[in-house]
């Protein structure tokens, strides 16, 4: 077993409303080895993206606070560290990257002068050398005539190029992690797999660990190693991505992946899951994916379950995955 | 939709030179005819103010030639010595038309550089940590707008015990911050929900260079129009308050001390209000123009 380079314990994040307290992520635990992909699936709200902001310490505080858990980074936890060391990490050692590729970059500052901005903050380049440095890492993303851009402004770039371009900024200073919060979900489909291809090569000649959040597990399938299934706020089933897609455990994983469109097969019609994602603060009492499970009886109701080992290192929140048989159901659609 | 909003960018690129947004904004001023009026008015304003001694042909402060205790030039009408004639003491108003504009920019700029440091300053913290720092700075903002202007600036000069010009900087520049902390607070805080101040703090930018490098040079454009009309505005008040006997003090030539001094002979000799009176209108005329062309040529929603 390779290294573990980031272990997140327990995580919990809650947000003071007005209206009450919503458990945004509750309870979440998972590794990131060395050179990793490790993808985290859900829909909106389902807190994915709040645990990403968590690990990178960007909740929006208030209402958002880090209550409990440990996120350990090599040998420190960071929920421990002071506000400066943190500033030290990010974009240094764990960088992100966004979802909105045009309004991530900042409209007034040439892309050279931001892609230096972090080089000459962590690295202490002076200019010369942070612009010869932005050039290269321009030139790593596939960006053409990087010469020439790297004057550009961001508005003279399209959606692909500027995400490129958050991509040169995210690993300019060679981090161990990357996280990447809905890469591709702003960018058309042949643009996304162009992106995604290249987030693999660079994961493969820098060695960096990737956790990559999406809601799309078309997107998972082809570049993660390890998936994370989360739904209100909890790891509902974690596994490999191969298992995952052969055998998932857990109702909503089959459900997702059953929602999936694909083009051959006889029958036309999607199977969406039904209902909604509820709002935070109803969750039913039980399993929270009771309300819009097929599957759900009076025990899922009642009480919630625990995160299960099934089989190594494969992990469901389920009550009945030894009853059910969700394999076949999700091949035959 | 989204993929189509890129296409119509990718035209617009390529018709597009590749330019800064400051060279969009500025290709949209020299289309604005007003504004450029504006323009002109205000570089020949800086000019004159840079240039008096060079420009102006005589002492503004004193007459040239008093004989036996006697005005000989007192009261003359415009001449070819004296374009726009002379006052009561026998001095050219011309150059003291020339002098005027040194004190009237100077309070314009100072008084505006003042709210600068103080509107952008408090706006800025107020907007980005919001909470109760927040609060604090609004309800000062609150009390600073509802004071009467005049009121404020009688307060100062009683404190200082006697008027001058170098007070007017003060009570000016502190009742002006306001307007501009409002709307940088504004700007800020609707700034720092952008995404690319979310990945700055994310490549581990801190709260200062974030406010100084991100935040306030994106709300450039809304600060440098507030400016430019508050300069316009510091004119008119300085006039005001030089008229009513509350800013600067004879002899210093500001128009508002000329229009004062030549209220009396406002029947019998009208040269002494025309002429101040005349710049004042231009001046405050050219650098509004200039604001207003400013304002639609840094507004994005503008573009078309």
């Amino acid at each position: 077993m390779s290294s573990t380079l980031l272990e997140v314990k327990d995580l919990q994040t809650y947000f003071f409303t007005d209206r009450g307290t919503v458990k945004a992520v509750d309870g979440v635990s998972f590794d990131v080895e060395k050179g990793e992909t490790l993808g985290i699936v859900g829909e909106s709200g389902s807190g994915k993206s709040v645990t990403a902001a968590s690990i990178m310490q960007l909740v929006p505080s208030p209402p958002g606070d880090i209550v409990g858990g440990e996120i350990n980074f090599k040998d420190e936890n960071l929920l421990d560290l002071k506000m400066k060391r943190i500033r030290k990490i990010r974009g240094n050692e764990i960088s992100m990257i966004f979802q909105e590729p045009m309004t991530s970059l900042n409209p007034v500052y040439t892309i050279g002068e931001q892609i230096s901005e972090v080089l000459r903050l962590h690295q202490g380049l002076n200019k010369d050398e942070a612009l010869e440095k932005s050039i290269d890492m321009l030139e790593k993303v596939g960006i053409p005539s990087p010469e020439e851009r790297v004057h550009e402004h961001p508005h003279q770039l399209s959606g692909g190029m500027r995400q490129r371009v958050m991509i040169a900024m995210a690993l300019a200073c060679n981090p161990e992690l990357l996280i990447a919060d809905e890469p591709t979900t702003a960018l058309d489909v042949t643009i996304q797999a162009q992106i995604l291809e290249l987030m693999d090569e660079l994961r493969d000649e820098f060695n960096t660990s990737i956790i990559l959040i999406t809601h799309n597990l078309g997107v998972i399938a082809e570049v993660a190693d390890k998936v994370a299934v989360m739904y209100g706020g909890r790891i509902v089933e974690q596994t490999d991505t191969v298992t995952l897609y052969k055998d998932p455990e857990h109702p909503y994983t089959a459900g997702l992946i059953k929602s999936i469109p694909k083009i051959e097969g006889s029958e036309g019609k999607l199977k969406p899951i039904k209902g909604t994602v509820p709002d935070p603060l109803n969750f039913p009492n039980g399993c929270k994916f009771a309300n819009r499970c097929n599957y759900a009886e009076e025990k899922c109701w009642a009480e919630e379950p625990d995160l299960e080992e099934v089989k190594p290192d494969h992990y469901v929140r389920c009550w009945r995955w030894k009853e059910l048989d969700l394999k076949n159901e999700s091949e035959v659609k | 939709m989204k993929a189509q909003v890129e296409e119509e960018q990718e035209i617009k690129q390529i018709s597009e030179e590749a330019h800064s947004p400051w060279h969009e904004a500025w290709k949209r001023l020299k289309k604005n005819k007003l504004a450029m009026i504006g323009l002109g008015i205000t570089t020949v304003l800086l000019i004159v103010a840079i240039f008096a001694p060079i420009i102006a042909p005589y002492n503004p402060r004193y007459a040239p030639v008093i004989e036996d205790g006697k005005v000989e030039l007192s009261l003359q009408g415009p001449s070819w010595a004296h374009p726009f004639g002379t006052d009561k003491l026998g001095r050219d108003i011309f150059s003291r038309v020339v002098y005027g504009a040194r004190i009237s920019l100077m309070v314009g700029l100072i008084t505006q550089g003042i709210a600068l440091v103080l509107g952008i300053t408090l706006g800025a913290i107020a907007g980005y940590y919001g909470g109760l720092i927040d609060e604090a700075v609004s309800y000062l903002i609150q009390v600073f707008l509802a004071f009467p202007f005049i009121l404020f600036a009688i307060a100062i000069m009683a404190v200082f015990s006697e008027p001058g010009v170098d007070k007017v900087f003060l009570a000016l520049g502190l009742i002006s911050w306001p307007p501009l902390a409002r709307i940088v607070r504004g700007q800020v805080m609707s700034i720092k929900e952008e995404e690319y101040i979310e990945a700055a703090q994310s490549l581990g930018a801190s709260d200062f260079r974030i406010i100084v490098k991100h935040v306030i040079p994106n709300s450039l454009a809304p600060i440098i129009v507030t400016v430019t009309l508050g300069v316009a505005g510091a004119i008119l008040a300085e006039a005001g308050l030089s008229f009513l006997g509350l800013g600067t003090q004879p002899p210093r030539p500001s128009w508002g001390v000329m229009l004062k001094t030549g209220q009396e002979y406002i029947r019998s000799y009208p040269y002494m209000i025309w002429f101040p009176g005349l710049a004042i209108m231009i001046a405050v005329m050219g650098i509004n123009l200039l604001g207003d062309g400013l304002r639609d040529a840094l507004d994005p929603k503008m573009k078309d």
